[in-house]
């Protein structure tokens, strides 16, 4: 059973050029110089129910454009999608009821005067949740994402993180099946992260959700997403789990060794610090290289590391992929 | 088919009349606690009034009528004015005004396509303010007081409902249609100019330059919110006028049901 | 001397941060037209014989314009988002900002509106004496001052409350009833026009415009010039309470 479907999808659109100075203005209103961008270039994945995959890429790649069509907010100008068997642009209600779309940068829409329970209330009404559901659902929320401080509070007084939290409730209220999540931990602080990630992965595991989330910090994605589908200027660049990622994109491995001898000869020295060292060895030479380590140096302690994805991302992301 | 309606607006009338009691029962509770503001709001619907109906009195100091309405008349053409005026500020203005701003640059658009409902229902009517409802109260407290001691015929008052009704849609057409402006040229903000052409509603058309009365009944139709319906009352229904009304609010609302979704299909990209 | 220089600094550096909006400015242009332009229809069709009638409310459309004044939108807001903070720390009068600031808005404002006065004034076959217009040069001067101090006063209660917007609406109706706006102030009634013109606000608009109209051939500078001392001494006050409650808010 797939939940999202996508073929060959396309995005392009006319972005008009502006020219510096006065002159260039002027003409601009009388004949605009357009020129088209190529958002998506041909994008094809699939995600089964259930599964959560992350969707990672630099700024600009695409990420947002995709989530926006999922969602239905924008329409492709070609290929095919699917999500729970719906064309999302067409906003069909039961589509909408079945799927969310969070996004970090505004959690929270509607009257920033009103209370957390009265927006609460109101999305009960909006998506035509049963009262005893509603009840339930709200009580499992309020435990999972420590809403009971917040239900009285207005919309705007809330710090970032807490209007995370409450997005994701009124997002959730309606147990939707499908979530897209946009940078749901920018701008949070470490633990409020890490509580949003936590909050993701046990209504995953309790409703067996689908999740689609995109996301800046590597933390979110290596905790939350066995799979990483990376797109770069449009296109799909790696669709897969998170291990072979970085055995692809970086083709190097790191020995980490404790040594009182000097091990330079034996491998580019990334780090070291009093006896610790760490060396950076191109994958296919990692078991001659730690055999010869052993052999020529006194060795107190060694462990071969994949590079911190952090790292591998980064450098994917400069160099491009291939 | 009537399944197919519900699945696409995402429920039918009621759903929508009671997303708009939720919301202005939330917004009332709001607004009340806040004291201090409510009689602020209060004393300033309280003064604004005044100082119309002082404006109009001292004419009648000068003169037994004006542009051939009497004080007794004007009042009514006030009380209508600002009755509407009030359900105007109350039920349209939180939504559509200012919307090149907050709808689209700020994507709050993008969270009303997102919900199961018609996106022009959420973007336009969702939200209220109920404090402006005070006006609508003066409002009818003005009329009160002109009508007091006119002699009215029933077919007069239903007609003055009907045309008070067509106004308010005709009202609700053109702050959309404004507001669909902004799919097109974001920069552009007229309803500072329907603002400034409400304000001249206050007063009987015939007043006014034939150029400005033109524009009024036809451009930006102001008369239909004071003018007529007060006339209708007062002086008895004409058909062409109660029909012609009628037809002005279903064309406008059409029309800015159209605009919408010209405007949705570009802001979605559905067109390019 | 030293304020002088920073208020024309100030004062140039506003006209053209202005010009990029002249969008928003014809609406405000619009905005300040629209009530006069009312007034002038009711009472034309009072008095249809009367030409002066019209050639006052072209001379207050003018007024209006020359003195308009937006400290609730623009000084106001520097207390609500505590940028007034920055301006406090300045070596200089944080009046002078403001000043600026009206200055330009009103420079735009006539340039823009000038047309529209002009129009209007062919299109009635006003008649101006030019000799009246130029006497009611610094009526108008001092008015634009009144109407300054008056608003800026307003805007200072946003100190105090979060409201400011209905407070300065509020004088506006004063301005708009008193000021010979919604009538001349010779056709109010009796005792109404004697309050009206003890009170500051016939002095914002009214009188300069009577004596453009020529209506009224002079006097009543003295009359305006009191109630600039008077509302310069308020506005001190109120602004050394005011900012000792900010600093002492502290936010």
């Amino acid at each position: 059973m797939t939940a999202v479907e996508v073929e060959n999808l396309s995005m392009s659109y006319k972005a008009p050029v502006r020219k510096g100075g006065l002159r260039a203005a002027l003409g601009s209103l009388v004949k605009r110089e357009y020129k088209t961008v190529q958002a998506l270039d041909e994008v094809s994945f699939a995600i089964a129910r259930g599964e959560v995959a992350g969707f990672i890429g630099p700024n600009g790649a695409g990420k947002t454009t995709t989530m926006k069509i999922l969602s239905g907010i924008l329409h492709p100008t070609g290929g095919a999608v699917q999500v729970l068997d719906n064309v999302p642009w067409q906003r069909r209600a039961v589509f909408l009821k079945r799927i969310a779309f969070v996004r970090g940068s505004q959690p929270v829409g509607g009257s920033q005067e009103l209370t957390v329970m009265d927006s609460l209330e109101y999305q009960r009404l909006l998506y035509d949740v049963p009262r005893p559901d509603f009840r339930r659902t709200l009580a499992e929320l309020e435990a999972l994402l420590d809403l009971e401080p917040l239900l009285e509070r207005q919309l705007r007084a809330l710090s970032l993180g807490e209007r995370m939290r409450v997005g994701l409730a009124m997002a959730l209220i309606y147990r939707p099946e499908v979530l897209f999540l946009d940078e749901p931990t920018i701008g949070l602080d470490v633990s409020a992260a890490s509580q949003i990630r936590e909050f993701v992965s046990e209504y995953v595991e309790q409703t067996g959700a689908t999740v689609l989330l995109t996301s800046h910090y590597m933390a979110d994605v290596a905790s939350l997403c066995p799979r990483l589908i990376l797109i770069d200027r449009g296109r799909v660049e790696y669709d897969g789990p998170l291990a072979e990622l970085s055995a692809r994109l970086s083709p190097y491995k790191l020995i980490r060794i404790s040594t009182q001898g000097d091990p330079t000869a034996f491998g580019e020295v990334v780090e070291k610090a009093d006896g610790q060292w760490v060396l950076r060895v191109p994958r296919d030479e990692v078991a001659g290289t730690t055999g010869r380590l052993l052999q020529a140096l006194d060795v107190v302690d060694l462990a071969i590391e994949e590079p911190p994805l952090e790292k591998v991302i980064d450098q994917a992301y400069r160099g491009g992929l291939r | 088919m009537a399944d197919r309606r519900t699945a696409v607006y995402g429920g039918g009338i009621v759903k929508l009349l009671r997303l708009v009691g939720v919301g202005f029962s939330m917004a009332l509770r709001r607004s009340v606690a806040f004291r201090i503001n409510l009689v602020f709001d209060v004393l300033l619907a309280f003064t604004g009034l005044g100082t119309a109906v002082a404006a109009v009195l001292i004419v009648f100091t000068r003169a037994d009528s004006l542009a051939g309405w009497s004080k007794a008349e004007f009042l009514v053409l006030i009380g209508t004015y600002q009755l509407i005026t009030g359900l105007r500020g109350t039920f349209i203005d939180p939504n559509l005004s200012w919307f090149p701003e907050t709808g689209i640059r700020n994507g709050k658009l993008d969270g009303y396509l997102l919900q199961p409902a018609s996106s022009l229902f959420l973007a336009s009517l969702s939200l209220s303010s109920p404090l402006a409802l005070i006006q609508f109260v003066l409002g009818i407290g003005v009329l009160g007081w002109g009508i007091a001691g006119q002699s009215l015929t029933a077919a007069g008052v239903v007609s003055w409902l009907v045309l008070v009704v067509a106004g308010l849609v005709v009202t609700w057409a053109l702050s959309v249609l404004l507001a669909c402006l902004a799919f097109w040229a974001p920069k552009l903000q007229l309803d500072v100019f329907f603002h400034s052409a409400w304000q001249l509603g206050r007063y009987p058309t015939d007043v006014f330059a034939r150029p400005i009365r033109v524009v009024l009944t036809y451009v930006f139709p102001m008369a239909l919110i004071a003018s007529v319906p007060s006339a209708a009352l007062l002086r008895g229904p004409q058909v062409g006028v109660l029909v012609g009304g009628v037809l002005a609010a279903v064309g406008a609302a059409v029309l800015a049901g159209a605009a919408w979704r010209a405007g949705l299909r570009r802001y979605t990209g559905a067109t390019s | 001397m030293r304020t002088a220089v920073l208020l024309g600094f100030r004062l140039r550096q506003e006209v053209l941060e202005w010009s990029g909006a002249w969008w928003f400015l014809l609406t405000l242009v619009v905005q300040a037209v629209v009530a006069p332009l009312i007034g002038l229809f009711v009472w034309s069709a009072v008095y249809p014989d009367d030409p002066s009638i019209a050639r006052y409310y072209v001379a207050v459309i003018l007024v209006t314009l020359m003195t308009e004044s937006f400290e609730q939108h623009t000084f106001s807001e520097r207390i609500y988002d505590g940028t007034l903070s920055h301006e406090l720390l300045r070596p200089q009068p944080v009046v002078i900002g403001v000043i600026g600031m009206n200055l330009a808005i009103r420079a735009w404002l006539t340039l823009l509106g000038a047309p529209v006065v002009v129009l209007t004034g062919f299109a009635l076959r006003a008649g101006f004496d030019w000799s009246a217009v130029l006497r009611s040069t610094p009526y108008i001067v001092v008015a634009a001052v009144l109407v300054f101090l008056w608003t800026f006063l307003l805007a200072l209660t946003a100190f105090w409350t979060d409201r400011v917007h209905a407070v300065v609406g509020f004088g506006s109706q004063l301005i708009f009833l008193f000021g010979g706006t919604a009538a001349p102030i010779g056709l109010l009634p009796d005792t109404w026009r004697r309050v009206a013109e003890v009170l500051p606000f016939y002095g914002m608009n009214g009188l300069p415009a009577e004596i453009a109209a020529g209506r009224r051939s002079g006097g009543g500078l003295g009359y305006q010039l009191i109630w600039v001392v008077v509302l310069v001494a308020v506005v001190t006050v109120v602004w050394r309470i005011g900012v000792r409650r900010y600093t002492a808010v502290g936010s």
